[in-house]
């Protein structure tokens, strides 16, 4: 017979050195990030569409009506100058040719100076890059949409833990009729289909009087920094939250019950309650400590997950963070915004998969680093 | 079986058969009374449910340009379903044999010579140029470059023939796209990827779904073979010189294909949402075509039109449940009697 012995005796050694560790892990991101910059660059560049006009049609210039195809052709070329568009837009390019009814590739070096390289020596530099539409530095617009979505996404989760556990760790001492079935209910449901229910049955007194109880998504001011937003606007955060929170309450109470339902049932536990602890006692003694370790993993995956569902969330809710400005550039065809904003979530990400796993293996000495 | 699974079965053929039948289902004066293109111009602008209109009652409502609600439901469900199995299929035809593969040859037992991978790799980058061209320009010609030169690279690189070998290290280099993938969380990608493309159909929408989701059907059929490649039945098959396409295809696919079908279902239900999603944004369907997605966002504009927030999300729930409840109970029955990998 094997003895099961789920508590930490004394301190396991590990071989591993964190620091050469993390080390690894972060130069292993670099060649992600770069693929996943030449993915994004290739898609922008080998889709239809003229960077250079749409730059023009914000300034006022009406394409519709060129009389003059030399001052287009100068103004052209001032605004591709400028913005550096009139440089080839990769190291290499693949062009097609066509002869006598064939189609034949032609391949094209174009050597350092080109639009990929400026892009990327700009970002490694931490040069400003100018958004082509709004005239913005990328930099400053990113920096002020990342603090509304990480600081959602942070709340968020640190909500969930304050009620998930307890509400975990109450069912699984006292049967609640209800309130796991609800919590699956409202889990299964779509978090943006959530969102419209509460934006359009309980921001408006269009329903009843008592329908008007959360704040309706409007109009943010524009030149306010974070803070200032806060305090004006703060409350507007309230439906994104409650969506993110409600969605995901489930899972945390759900894992913690199932935890803990089987670590009731381990030796130790019955070690605890022969030594004459009481049930709360045994509980937040010597179960709770035990059912952090798969509530590590869950916080860990949680902020990716979160910044990904805040995307449609912020959208209906008109927050300012990163997906409304994603979603703003996409649509105005503002590519450097585009690109800029998803390396940053690229990073955002991977850098949450080496922390989680360094976490998880702090935790849980069983795990080692390799 | 309990209820819930013959539940959720009665479900699906039900959306399916709507889907199928939709054209029927929803055209002027048909059992809809309304077809989803049909716009009524006595019923502008956010009608409620159960107002009359030129050819008979609005059982859903109308949107604001006067379209019958019920009948986008019911075109939508058409949407939902075929963009989603599309986008299911191209996902296992990238993802199981790249995954396979993966798990098969792991880093070190994939010995190619060496101008046999260089000259099939070149083949496929022009066999995918060719694709690419014959798509954009519209020539058949090119498209059949191009597959000719995808059968050819695929010829060059499983002929055995002396040379040095090179050793590919094919588990890496999939794992690394994958990874690569896995960096963006996968609403960021298709919004970017749809706000991109120029046509919007359900070939387009399919693909921009198909191939950002098989990583997951990648990841998991690489594990899988990597158990069996293990297991002594693997041994057995080699000592019977069978030749590897046909250890994947007779013998490890079959043990494979019930996780695989699972991961399947579970992903059409994905496919769905993210469907929805970005008809919601409008990087979709065209706007014309009536879709759940288009359908909701429609309600921002007019937060009073309960019926265009409540109808699409009811489908939309039904439709993701069912789903969710068949993928889990096909995945009960298979634990019990999963074939052990070590069986014959």
């Amino acid at each position: 017979m094997t003895i099961v012995i789920p508590c930490y005796f004394g301190k396991v050694k590990k071989e591993t050195n964190i620091v050469k560790y993390m080390v690894r892990r972060l130069i292993q991101v670099v060649p992600t990030i770069v693929g996943a910059s030449l993915v994004l660059f290739a898609l922008i560049h080998a889709l239809p569409g003229d960077p250079v006009e749409a730059i023009m049609e914000r300034d006022g210039y009406d394409l519709d009506k060129v009389s003059d195809a030399r001052s287009y052709e100068l103004e052209y070329q001032r605004i591709a100058t400028k913005y550096g568009l009139d440089k080839p837009s990769f190291y290499l390019s693949v062009d097609r040719q066509s002869a006598q009814g064939w189609h034949y590739p032609s391949l094209t070096y174009h050597g350092l100076d080109n639009q990929y390289h400026q892009w990327l020596l700009g970002l490694v530099s931490g040069r400003a890059t100018v958004s082509a539409i709004s005239g913005e530095s990328v930099n400053t617009s990113i920096y002020r949409a990342i603090g509304w979505s990480l600081s959602l996404a942070v709340l968020a989760i640190f909500l969930i833990c304050l009620i998930g556990i307890p509400l975990g760790l109450a069912l699984h001492q006292y049967r609640l009729p209800g309130v796991e079935q609800g919590l699956l209910f409202i889990h299964s449901l779509p978090a943006f289909w959530l969102a419209i229910l509460l934006v359009v049955f309980f921001t408006t007194a269009e329903y009843g009087r008592w329908t008007d109880i959360l704040p309706s998504p409007g109009i943010w001011a524009d030149d306010l920094t974070f803070w200032q937003g806060l305090v004006s606007d703060g409350k507007r955060l309230m439906i994104p939250l409650l969506v993110l929170v409600v969605k995901d309450l489930a899972f945390m109470t759900q894992l913690v019950k199932a935890t803990a339902d089987k670590e009731v049932t381990l030796p130790y536990s019955t070690t605890a309650r022969a030594k004459g602890l009481s049930t709360s006692e045994q509980t937040s003694r010597h179960i709770l400590p035990n059912t952090l370790l798969p509530i590590t993993t869950v916080i860990i995956d949680a902020l990716p997950r979160a910044i990904a569902g805040l995307l449609l969330l912020e959208i209906i809710c008109n927050i300012p963070g990163m997906g409304r400005l994603l979603y703003g550039a996409i649509v105005e065809q503002d590519y450097n915004v585009v690109l800029h904003i998803t390396m940053i979530i690229a990073a955002i990400t991977s850098l949450m998969y080496i922390v989680g796993d360094i976490i998880y293996a702090w935790i849980n000495p069983k795990i080692s680093l390799q | 079986m309990s209820g819930l699974r013959i539940l959720a079965r009665v479900a699906i053929v039900l959306l399916v058969a709507t889907a199928i039948a939709a054209p029927n289902i929803a055209k002027d004066g048909g059992l809809l009374n309304y077809g989803p293109l049909h716009i009524d111009k006595t019923n502008l602008r956010w009608q409620a449910p159960g107002s009359t209109g030129d050819l008979g009652v609005h059982l859903l409502g109308t949107t604001k340009l006067g379209k019958d609600v019920a009948a986008g439901l019911v075109y939508g469900v058409r949407a939902a379903l075929s963009i989603s199995s599309l986008a299911v299929l191209i996902a296992l035809l990238l993802g199981l044999p790249l995954g396979m593969m993966a798990g098969y040859y792991g880093d070190q037992h994939l010995h190619m010579v060496w101008w046999q991978w260089l000259l099939g790799m070149l083949c496929v980058l022009a066999a995918l140029w060719y694709l690419y061209t014959g798509i954009e320009v519209g020539s058949w010609g090119d498209g059949l470059i191009g597959v000719g030169l995808l059968a050819l690279s695929i010829f060059l690189m499983t002929r055995s023939s002396s040379g040095r070998r090179w050793t590919i290290p094919i588990d890496s280099l999939v794992m690394k796209v994958v990874e690569i993938r896995r960096s963006i969380p996968l609403i960021y990608i298709l919004v970017v990827a749809g706000g991109l493309v120029q046509k919007h159909n359900y070939l387009t929408i399919a693909l921009i779904i198909g191939c950002t989701c098989w990583t997951g059907i990648a990841r998991h059929s690489r594990a899988y073979v990597m158990e069996l490649r293990v297991a002594s039945q693997h041994e057995a098959l080699l000592s019977l010189s069978i030749p590897t396409w046909r250890i994947h295809t007779r013998h490890f696919l079959p043990q494979i294909w019930p996780q695989i079908t699972v991961l399947a279902v579970f992903l059409a239900s994905t496919a769905i949402l993210l469907e929805t999603s970005l008809s919601f944004l409008g990087l979709g369907l065209p706007s014309e075509m009536m879709t759940w997605g288009s359908l909701l966002s429609e309600c921002r504009e007019q937060p009073s039109a309960w019926w265009l927030a409540v109808c699409p999300g009811v489908m939309l729930t039904i439709t993701l449940s069912a789903l969710t409840v068949l993928g889990r109970s096909t995945g009960s029955t298979q634990k019990n009697q999963k074939v052990s990998p070590l069986a014959p």
